[in-house]
């Protein structure tokens, strides 16, 4: 339980970090100074300066911004796609199930990463088709998950009654399954959520994801690549700020995921 | 002093003390033969068959592979190579070349047959050579005897001999040629240098040619390796892994200067950077909002950040060419005249500009960033947006034309008609310049023979871009590369780029 | 048995036929084609078609796509559009630097991941095991590429231990395993992490087992029945190793990018901007057909290990 605690306060920090970035830090990320360029680390810049001579600190800041909204929102859909869509299978039952069980058990069987990549790659790009493709290649857990839960309760005592009853089954899953899913959803969408922002990241990295000059955790990194002998810092930094984020979401889902264990 | 055994005389006699002595008298002998030069680049061939090809990577290898019927020399003129002379036809219509002795890496001799054979190769439709336009004058090429080729045109080419210098002119030997040989792979010609192995993403492996028609060769092996990190090639000049690189970062220059075993070596590019304004966009019609916008960026500070240092140009021509006219002058950085221009012309401060800039090319959108930064000091302000190259070539430079501004830069060509093609017809050129008159100076350029009539049809060509503006003119980098300073005699082609190691040697 | 094997090769060919087909549509419908990109910026628009003719990009769609599932259902993958060369050659090039990596970095994520699980599980509660559990849940999160970083900064730029990028002047060889040392580890962190977990998972399972304590109340000494635990927990643990392996068979393209190796991830890379459809279009089947492989392997380990689990 500690952990997840400490992770939410983690993730608090770097949240308020980014979110406050223009008001505790007011320099632009994208402006330029040909003079100072490669800049170490100073009172004026903490984390030194880039090939540009742009801040690094409000850039790691600003990449923050995008690259959590970006995770985030993919998180969401990713649950709403799988989800929704588990449930459906589970109460509709029959040759919908059978379609979508075997589409999703395809997607399953690709290599994440590749997959993820190709998508990107043949969507031309961007932060946009970065959150559809993540969301497309996280959906299978979440399809099975909700698949499973809502199948659980159908076949339970007080669900069959309902139903005897007179209840409609999509009603019945989502009065009753729906909050028990939650948690187990919570725990797994902060894992995902986790893993979404290493992905954005690598996606970035490799010119993939968010288009420059906007900043994004990993293309600063990527930037930060050629001159990573001459200011270790430009390319240190952001990466704190990344691994900090990525952690207090492992740290969430695993304090929480104890949390349930010990309650069932 | 105990002689060194083949076999030690028992095992356990010491058998170590003989095989240090073998290794020392190795050493020795190995030391006198063998020079390797290792060189570092940061691209990479796609293919080594310079007829099929237009990337700059290629020829820089090829260059030591094969030769060409004439070449560029340190100074940038074109002089004879295989052809030890030439004679022009009186209506202009025919070139003959005599042919010097040489052989291929194969042992098969040059001869008029393997210029025919190499011509009507890269003229195939078969090849499909990028290159092939290039030689559209020429109708048909004629081996007179063996040592004698006659190329027949259809109009006169004044720009045939520079293509002839070019990478893509190399001469292939003809019956390997016939034989539908893999010259991609497993490339033969008459060049200084043989091939010997090409692995992929890692290094090409060449070995000195003796029967080279100039001469030996003074390295044995030249091992030319696909480092694409600026950073990587340093270390390796610096562990002296490398004895030449072809990358080196602006920061890095000072380090190399000040570091008594390198040598930084710095030469003028044939490079135009330019940041091309698409002209078709209604608020880009105007010359005078394209000529503000040239006060407004100062181009010495891009070229010098994002570039390493290089020569503002005022027109469309790399600084130092003799075909610039004298009397054109880059543009001042004047944002004061800038904006005042802009006024004067209407500019709508609402409009938003859109950049579209090359992805694999870090020091353009490092100069388009510095461009959007200079145009917003004006109050003209531009959205940039990384464009894939692949969709850049069809969408930006081809294509639709979906941009207001770009950054590139343009290669030198030896001829003018290289650069110069199609501006002055909308559909031929990617800014969308239209200008009837240049239209007619071009095409009458491309015919003309006599050097100063050319010289001012070209002059008024470049003046005429100088005012239309329908680039923000960057200017000419600076060419540089960084070897260890007991390598001499390496030199990089001027204007074409390749990499000369005829007479490279280690002092 | 052979129902579900025979079911499993249909849904893997079905997948394949799939995936093969998007990645045709989908790389065709990015602007630009492999002819653009070859002809570059000097040729006229007649060359480009030219080269596209040469290059068999000019025929119809359906025609193209017919095309190649024949030749793939006949193993042929055709030949890479910039290197004029059969694609599995520029497959064959690439393919060791990865396989390399990969096993290295598998062969020290097994050590590191199963000595710790083993060394967490047999004192849970330990100070060992929470420094081990704390290390498994940061190795999880930590970016891959940035942990790259910071090992070349250093190992390489700082210490000088290790050459900053790339593979030595004579390509793969035994002294490239120095190279490629920095890269492994990178790739092993967060996979050791999985398998410590899961060891230290299954081995205290095995702690509760009856045998366990029959063993202990008879006075049996603690490092033999560790090794019984050890030796009934391993098993358990395959199933995870063999999907480690795939992930990592097909999970080195940016841990080859941040350290410039030229592998498969490069050559896909490549590819894709290059618009060369074959080898996009290969490297994609080759990572399917190994990722499903040892996915397969995998489960039927479980098959193996698990008895309960068998249902034929």
């Amino acid at each position: 339980m500690g952990r997840a605690v400490f992770g939410a306060a983690l993730f608090a920090v770097v949240l308020l970090a980014t979110l406050l970035a223009p008001v505790l830090r007011p320099v632009d990320p994208l402006e330029p100074n040909y003079r100072a360029t490669y800049a170490g680390i100073s009172a004026e810049h903490p984390l030194g300066t880039d090939r540009l001579g742009r801040d690094v600190l409000s850039r790691a800041l600003a990449g923050g911004r995008v690259s959590l909204s970006i995770a985030l929102s993919a998180t969401a859909l990713t649950i709403l796609l799988g989800g929704s869509l588990g449930a459906l299978a589970a109460a509709v039952g029959g040759a919908v199930d059978t379609v979508l069980s075997r589409a999703f058990d395809s997607l399953l069987a690709f290599p994440g990463f590749l997959l993820v990549l190709l998508v990107v790659a043949i969507l031309g790009g961007g932060a946009a088709q970065t959150v559809l493709a993540l969301g497309v290649a996280g959906s299978p857990v979440y399809f099975r998950l909700a698949r499973a839960y809502a199948r659980s309760e159908l076949r339970s005592e007080y669900v069959t009654a309902a139903l005897a009853l007179g209840a409609s089954r999509p009603r019945q899953v989502l009065r009753h399954a729906l909050p028990n899913f939650a948690g187990s959803i919570l725990v797994q969408g902060a894992s995902t959520a986790a893993t979404f922002l290493l992905v954005e990241a690598s996606l970035s990295y490799l010119g993939l994801g968010v288009p420059l000059p906007t900043p994004s955790w990993g293309n600063v990194l990527q930037e930060s690549r050629a001159f990573l002998t001459r200011q270790p810092w430009a390319a240190v930094g952001p990466g704190l700020f990344l691994a900090a984020a990525s952690l207090s979401f492992q740290f969430v889902a695993d304090g929480m995921r104890d949390r349930l264990d010990r309650r069932s | 002093m105990e002689q060194a055994r083949l076999y030690p005389r028992s095992p356990q006699r010491r058998p170590w003390r003989s095989a240090v002595l073998a290794v020392a008298f190795a050493a020795l002998l190995g030391s006198a033969s063998a020079q390797t030069l290792t060189m570092a680049m940061a691209a990479q061939p796609d293919t080594l068959d310079p007829q099929v090809t237009s990337a700059t990577a290629a020829f820089q290898v090829a260059k030591s592979l094969y030769d060409t019927l004439v070449e560029v020399d340190q100074s940038g003129e074109i002089v004879p190579a295989l052809a030890e002379s030439y004679e022009v036809g009186d209506d202009s219509l025919s070139y003959t070349f005599h042919l010097v002795e040489a052989t291929f890496h194969d042992g098969t001799t040059l001869d008029a047959a393997d210029v025919v054979a190499s011509l009507d190769r890269i003229r195939s439709p078969d090849t499909a050579s990028p290159k092939a336009s290039e030689f559209a004058a020429i109708t048909s090429v004629e081996a007179v005897d063996d040592r004698t080729v006659v190329v027949h045109l259809s109009q006169p080419a004044p720009a045939l001999l520079a293509t002839l210098a070019s990478g893509w002119g190399a001469i292939l030997p003809s019956e390997k040629v016939a034989s539908g040989h893999d010259f991609g792979n497993q490339p033969v010609g008459t060049g200084p240098f043989s091939f010997v192995s090409w692995q992929r993403d890692n290094a090409v492996t060449l070995a000195a040619n003796p029967d080279y028609y100039q001469g030996a060769p003074q390295v044995d092996e030249v091992v030319i390796r696909f480092v694409p990190d600026s950073a990587v090639q340093l270390q390796g000049l610096l562990t002296g892994e490398f004895h030449v690189i072809d990358t080196v970062a602006a920061a890095d220059q000072a380090q190399i200067e000040s570091n008594p075993s390198l040598a930084l070596v710095r030469d003028p590019s044939g490079l135009a950077l330019v940041a091309a304004l698409n002209t078709r966009r209604d608020h880009l019609a105007d010359a005078r909002v394209r000529q503000a916008f040239n006060l407004a960026v100062d181009s010495q500070t891009v070229l010098d950040v994002a570039y390493g240092g290089g020569t503002p140009i005022g027109t469309f021509m790399e600084a130092g060419s003799p075909w610039m006219p004298a009397s054109i002058e880059p543009f001042a950085y004047d944002p004061e005249a800038a904006r005042a221009l802009l006024d004067e012309a209407g500019w709508d401060g609402s409009v938003t500009l859109d950049m579209a800039l090359p992805q694999p090319y870090e020091n353009h959108i490092q100069a388009g960033q510095m461009i959007q930064d200079y145009l917003r000091d004006v109050g003209v302000s531009a959205e940039i947006r990384i464009v894939e190259w692949g969709v850049w070539l069809s969408d930006v430079y081809g294509g639709a034309h979906d941009f207001d501004v770009t950054v590139i830069g343009h290669t030198g060509k030896l001829d003018p008609t290289g650069r110069l093609d199609g501006y002055g017809t909308e559909a031929d050129n990617y800014p969308g310049f239209d200008d009837p008159e240049v239209a007619a100076w071009l095409e009458a350029g491309a015919r003309e023979t006599d050097v100063e009539t050319r010289r001012e049809l070209y002059a008024n060509v470049l003046t005429r871009l100088h005012e239309g503006a329908p680039f923000i003119y960057l200017g000419t980098p600076d060419r540089v590369h960084a070897r260890s300073a007991d390598l001499q005699g390496f030199w990089i082609t001027p204007m074409l780029d390749s990499f000369d190691f005829r007479t490279a040697r280690f002092e | 048995m052979t129902r579900y094997l025979l079911g499993q090769a249909l849904s893997f060919l079905v997948t394949l036929w799939v995936v093969l087909t998007l990645v045709f549509l989908g790389m065709r419908a990015l602007p630009g084609d492999a002819a653009t990109i070859l002809g570059g910026m000097d040729a006229s628009a007649e060359q480009i078609a030219v080269i596209r003719e040469r290059l068999g990009l000019a025929g119809s769609l359906g025609v193209q796509y017919v095309g190649f599932i024949g030749d793939v259902a006949r193993g042929d993958l055709g030949d890479s559009l910039r290197e004029r060369r059969p694609v599995t050659a520029v497959l064959l090039d690439r393919l060791p630097v990865t396989l390399a990596l990969a096993a290295l970095a598998f062969v020290i994520s097994l050590a590191i991941g199963v000595g710790l699980g083993l060394l967490a599980g047999l004192k849970p509660g330990g100070l060992f095991d929470r420094v081990t559990t704390l290390f498994a849940t940061a190795a999880l999160a930590l970016p891959e590429f940035w942990f790259g970083f910071l090992l070349i900064l250093l190992f390489a730029v700082n210490l000088g231990w290790f050459p900053v990028l790339g593979l030595p002047p004579t390509g793969l060889s035994w002294q490239a395993s120095w190279h490629l040392l920095l890269p492994a580890v990178t790739l092993a962190i967060p996979r050791s992490a999985q398998v410590a977990r899961l060891t230290r998972a299954q081995v205290l399972e095995q702690r509760r087992a009856d045998y366990v304590r029959t063993a202990r109340s008879k006075g049996l000494a603690g490092h033999a029945v560790a090794r019984h635990i050890a030796a009934n927990a391993l098993p358990g643990v395959l199933p995870l190793l063999a999907l480690e392996l795939g992930g990592l068979l097909t999970g080195t393209i940016v841990v080859e990018q941040v350290f410039g190796l030229p592998g498969l991830g490069a050559t896909i890379l490549g590819a894709i901007s290059a618009r060369d459809y074959p080898v996009v279009q290969g490297v994609t089947l080759l990572a399917v057909v190994v990722y499903v492989g040892v996915n397969w392997v995998a489960d039927l380990l479980q098959l193996v290990a698990d008895p309960r689990l068998r249902t034929a």
